[in-house]
This record gives structure tokens, C-alpha cells and sequence, in this order.
């Protein structure tokens, strides 16, 4: 087997669980897997997030979204399977990427990385516009008007919804998802964000 | 047939480009599609159902990566292998030029007046012979043996005869090294280097230095590709290299091969058909340096503990006290990581940002040695150098592999003798078969 990252070989080590769950495809080794850096505290106010904005997780990033290498999505897989497994109950509702721009991409990473996780997601937001919030300056960004809107699906108000989405920069992408869950009635609502770009 | 008609004929002839990517207007691609001279093709095609890459042609099952894909609403399938191309998935498309191609009427005339050695100037002729009878021809040379001038006489036949010319090459510093070479010695035509990063030229070329990945955007394209790979260590020919060779070169195209350490198959192919040339000697005449075994137990363990081996101290402070530079190769970058703090010289490897200084450092005598693992620069011929290969026993040293780094040792024309001493933890079929090939190369001559 390959290292998805730097495609050198690992050899698995064979495990009791590994013998008898479903044999894995997509490894990682060791040393791509360390160049990753866990937050230590956290940068932002009701958002819990996981990993620094490094350059390993740039580089991820960067071969996840703009060179479409969707199977990288495996890398954290482990990873978000354990996170969400957290939130018993819960729904998982990422943000969403607006049609036209999914459609060039030919997948949406939060989607695709849920996926690869094997966890469910419900889609309760949709983009409104195809601007991107990184061509922005700061100012720009925090007076953008509404993001996203609210689609048709339905759940009680007090279903508790995690929100998630890949990298949290201002903050402003998740503030506007948070309010149109809020004004539509949701009480409990708690956001994972997957990439601090703050230290 | 328009001037831009003309400019993206000069561009597409013998590439295959992917649809929408092309550096040329929508209403030119539009033209040239109506008059049909350019043609669509599926990026990802499906043999017998096995997803096969248009451009990369990898066999590999695990390369192909299958995905929901939002613009077509269905499954399609990607290749890995070549995506830092650009990606190509089953829903994208390659253009091909299938018009008459591009040609050129240059008379190449070769600018060199340096002087071959006896066993040159014989495979210089052996090589333009195979040439004019259009077959492929291998050339066997050991390391730093000249044989970049060897090729300068077949490609001006070549070109004179109006082929179109390749010469490939696995790494981009040996492209970046033999272009302007060529370019020199051919002030009549221009030489394209191809690399990842390069600028594109939209000209058209009869002469083209390209690496591995390169040669990928090239279908149908060549009548002649020389394959240089006598310094590309430690990448052989491999299958890569060898996939994109035969898909870039036209049908009765040739190839010619430059290596140092041919595999015994290759070898007994070519000798059949007596397209084989043999350089078993240096420029400078003098021996290769043989490698000597020395014994070193439980290194890694000693390493480990933070001791530096009495056996490699002594040897250090041997090439120190007669001032003599040095190269310690370690079989991996983590044990070369932790051994680190027990040698005054600076590591370099692979992922090393500052590897060029490194090894210019060394170069200018401003470090007594390096560590290094088996990634190393190749311009690293540096006059009077001394190696040591730490744990040649580890899989990653072949015999091809130990061959090439002893091949590093005694290259200069004043000091052609040096120490090669390969420590180990038991010898190896592979360090006695590269023994072995170094002595007979030795005895060939004498």
C-alpha cells in the first residue's frame, strides 16, 4: 500500500481489528501524518476547530480543492469519523457550495470529506452567490451581505445541528450560516471547523 | 491555411493537449475543428473496461480514482499518475492536431571542436551507423565517461534528414544542464527544454529536451528519442520513462539509449542485433575505483545510542587530515536525522530547501563532507571526493544503485583514484554483484 500524500510505501500493521473489520484502501504514513499540527487552544469564540493553517495543510488543501484530487479526502478520515462521532444525535449539516461552482470543481470538498468519513450530512443551507470569500479583503468580508439561505428541508427547531466546514479565517462564512439557522428557529446549534487559519 | 491556423499547427504537432487548456483563441480551435484538422479525444478511455490514462498510459489499477462527479451527474473515473498536470478525468478531453504536421528546413550544422577519445570516436560511428540504418542501438558508458559529445554527431544526421528530435531525460537538472549544451553546439535550431515550470513556447521545434513528464504531452511526435540516463540515478529506466518513450516516438520511430547500468535483458536484446556500443573506460583512462567491504555490526543500534562507530571516526578523520572532501550515504533520512548531531558536516536530503547550497558548500571546500541519502544532486562531481555508504546491506542500495555511487568517486582528470568503502551489517548478493560488474569493467580493457 501507498502513502496517499507522498505515495512511498507503508506497510500495514496487522492488528486484531484490522483482521477482522473492513479491510482499509487509503493510508497515510506516519510522516506526512506528523507534519499536520493540532490547534491548542482555541482562537475563536464558539467555533471548535482542529488543525493550524500549516504548510502541510495548505498544501492539502491546495491538492484537495484546485487540483481536484478528491481521494485525499481520505487522509483525515479517521479523524472526522471520531470528531462527529462526538455529537450523539446530532445532525451534520456542512456548508454548501453554490451549483455552478460545484459543478467546475466536479465534487464539493466538505462533501466529499464527509464521505470519505462515512458520515451522513443533511444539507439545510444553500449558496446564494459564486464569490469566494479568500478574494475578499477583511472589511469586504465582514460586511458581505446574506451567504446562504435556507432550503426546503425540514426538522424540529430543537434538533441539535453541528455545523461544519473545512477552514475559519474571520469567522464570517460560519456567522452568516449560523444566523439563517437561527432565524429559522434552530436553539441548538454548535459549529466544527476543521483548519484554524489563527494561531 | 491563417496565420493562426499555421501558429496552433506549429504548437499541436505531435502533442496531445488537453480541450480548453490550449494558449489559443476559441475562434482559431473552432476553425481548425471545422476544417478538421484537430481531433477530440476521450482523456480517459476504457479498454476492455480497465480505465487507461490517454496521456500517462499508467497501468496501474490503483492509480484511477473513481468519484461522484457533479458536472456530469454520474461516476467518472481520474488519473493520479499525471495530475500535477492538471487533472484528467473520463468526462475530459484531449485535442490532437491531425493535420499535416509542422516541419522545418533547417541545415543543422554542428559548432564543436573538441577531441574524442579512441573508444568515442567508435561509438560515435556505431551510434550514427544505427542512425542511417534506423534502429534502436543501446550505449552502455560507465559513469563519467562523455558521452553527451557521443550523441552530438547522430543528432545532426538526424535533424539534416529532418526528423524530429528528442532527447529525454528522468530529472529536470539534467534538462536544464544539456540544453543550453546543445543549444550551443546547434546555434541553427532551436532547442526546446521542457521541464515542469517552463515556459511554453508555442513555436514549433525539431529538437526537444524533455523530461519523463514532459514527453507525456507528446503522442505520435518522434522520429528519433535519445534516452539519457547514465546520471540520472537513482532513477532507472523505468517503467514510466519507458511507457512515455514509446507513446511520444511515431510508429517506426527509434530509440537510442544512454546508461550506465543496463539490466542484463536489455543488454542481451541490443547485443542480438549488434545495435550495442560498450565504453568501459573514463575520459581520462584510469581505473574505476573499486569498492572496498569493511564490517560495521549493529550500526543502526550504535547510531541509536547516540555513538559514533569507531570504524567510520577513524575513516572521517582519515579524509580530514589529508583534506580531502567526503560523502557518508545513510540508507534512510530518519536514521541520517538522529545520527545528525554526531558529525560536524551538515544532512542533506530530497525535501531539503537549502540542498543546492549544501552541496555547493562542499564543492567550495567550505564543509569538510556531507551525510546525504541516496537522492543526490548529479552535478556532484567533485574533484578528490571520498565515499562511504553506511549500511549497504539496506534494500535500497541495488547493485545498480552502488555502481552509480561509486561511480561518484575519481572523476577528475589530475586525482582519478579514491576511497569507496561500503560499511555494512553482512554483505549483500547485491554489493558483490556490484563489485563484481566494477572489476569486469575494470579487466574489459586491461
Amino acid at each position: 500500500m501507498r502513502c496517499l500524500l507522498c505515495d512511498r510505501v507503508v506497510e500495514k500493521i496487522e492488528t486484531w481489528t484490522g483482521l477482522f473489520s473492513r479491510r482499509q484502501k487509503w493510508t497515510t504514513c506516519a510522516s506526512c501524518m506528523a507534519k499536520f499540527e493540532r490547534v491548542s487552544e482555541q482562537a475563536y469564540e464558539g467555533i471548535r476547530t482542529i488543525y493550524v493553517y500549516n504548510e502541510a495543510m495548505r498544501d492539502w488543501l491546495h491538492r484537495l480543492k484546485f487540483s481536484q484530487d478528491a481521494i485525499i479526502a481520505h487522509v483525515f478520515a479517521d479523524e472526522i469519523k471520531k470528531l462527529c462521532s462526538h455529537y450523539k444525535k446530532a445532525v451534520i449539516v456542512p456548508i454548501p457550495m453554490h451549483p455552478a461552482k460545484k459543478r467546475a470543481r466536479t465534487f464539493a470538498h466538505m462533501d466529499v470529506l464527509l464521505e470519505a468519513a462515512g458520515v451522513r450530512y443533511t444539507h439545510l443551507l444553500e449558496k446564494t452567490t459564486t464569490d469566494t470569500q479568500s478574494q475578499k479583503s477583511r472589511v469586504e468580508r465582514e460586511n458581505s451581505a446574506t451567504l446562504f439561505t435556507r432550503n426546503a428541508i425540514q426538522l424540529r427547531k430543537d434538533t441539535h445541528l453541528v455545523l461544519v466546514d473545512d477552514i475559519v479565517t474571520t469567522g464570517t462564512t460560519i456567522r452568516h450560516a449560523h444566523e439563517v439557522l437561527k432565524r429559522d428557529g434552530f436553539t441548538h446549534i454548535e459549529v466544527l471547523v476543521f483548519i484554524s487559519a489563527r494561531k | 491555411m491563417n496565420d493562426e491556423l499555421a501558429r496552433l499547427q506549429q504548437f499541436l504537432s505531435g502533442r496531445i493537449w488537453p480541450a480548453g487548456k490550449l494558449p489559443f483563441d476559441e475562434s482559431v480551435i473552432a476553425k481548425a475543428k471545422e476544417r478538421q484538422l484537430i481531433d477530440d479525444v476521450q482523456a480517459i478511455e476504457f479498454l476492455k473496461g480497465k480505465p487507461s490514462c490517454r496521456r500517462c498510459r499508467c497501468a496501474s489499477f490503483d492509480t484511477y480514482i473513481r468519484y461522484y462527479c457533479a458536472k456530469c451527474d454520474k461516476i467518472c473515473v481520474y488519473c493520479r499518475n499525471c495530475i500535477q498536470m492538471g487533472r484528467l478525468a473520463s468526462c475530459d478531453t484531449l485535442v490532437r492536431w491531425i493535420g499535416a504536421t509542422a516541419t522545418t528546413d533547417v541545415k543543422p550544422k554542428l559548432q564543436w571542436q573538441g577531441q574524442f577519445t579512441a573508444a568515442q570516436a567508435r561509438v560515435s560511428q556505431e551510434l550514427i551507423d544505427s542512425v542511417r540504418a534506423k534502429r534502436s542501438h543501446l550505449v552502455h558508458a560507465v559513469c563519467g565517461a562523455g558521452k553527451t559529445e557521443i550523441l552530438f554527431a547522430a543528432i545532426e544526421i538526424a535533424l539534416s534528414m529532418n526528423w524530429r528530435v528528442c532527447v529525454a531525460t528522468p530529472r529536470t537538472d539534467v534538462v536544464l544542464e544539456l540544453a543550453p549544451r546543445f543549444q550551443q553546439v546547434f546555434p541553427d535550431v532551436t532547442v526546446q527544454a521542457l521541464y515542469g515550470g517552463a515556459p511554453l513556447a508555442t513555436s514549433y521545434s525539431p529538437f526537444i529536451v524533455a523530461t519523463t513528464h514532459q514527453l507525456f504531452r507528446f503522442e505520435d511526435a518522434f522520429d528519433i528519442i535519445f534516452v539519457d540516463e547514465a546520471d540520472a540515478f537513482p532513477y532507472t529506466f523505468d517503467v514510466a520513462l519507458q511507457q512515455a518513450v514509446v507513446k511520444a516516438r511515431k510508429q517506426d520511430g527509434v530509440t537510442m539509449l544512454v546508461t550506465a547500468t543496463p539490466s542484463i535483458n536489455m543488454q542481451a536484446q541490443f547485443q542480438k542485433t549488434g545495435a550495442y556500443s560498450f565504453i568501459p573506460r573514463r575520459f581520462h583512462g584510469a581505473d574505476l575505483p573499486v569498492p572496498r567491504f569493511a564490517s560495521l555490526w549493529f550500526y543502526d543500534k550504535q547510531l541509536q545510542m547516540n555513538r559514533l562507530p569507531k570504524k567510520i571516526a577513524r575513516w572521517i578523520k582519515n579524509c580530514e587530515d589529508k583534506g580531502q572532501p567526503y560523502l557518508l550515504f545513510f540508507p534512510t533520512i530518519a536514521l541520517m536525522k538522529q545520527a545528525a548531531h554526531l558529525f560536524s558536516v551538515p544532512a542533506v536530503y530530497a525535501e531539503d530547501a537549502e540542498r543546492k547550497e549544501k552541496v555547493l558548500a562542499l564543492r567550495n571546500g567550505e564543509v569538510a563532507g556531507l551525510l546525504t541519502t541516496t537522492i543526490l544532486e548529479r552535478g556532484i562531481t567533485i574533484p578528490r571526493v571520498q565515499v562511504a555508504v553506511i549500511g549497504a546491506e539496506s534494500a535500497i542500495f541495488t547493485a545498480s544503485a552502488l555502481i552509480q555511487i561509486s561511480g561518484r568517486v575519481g572523476r577528475a582528470q589530475h586525482e582519478p583514484t579514491g576511497d569507496i568503502v561500503f560499511f555494512h551489517h553482512g554483505v549483500t548478493r547485491e554489493m558483490d554483484a556490484a563489485k563484481r560488474e566494477i572489476l569486469r569493467l575494470n579487466a574489459e580493457v586491461n
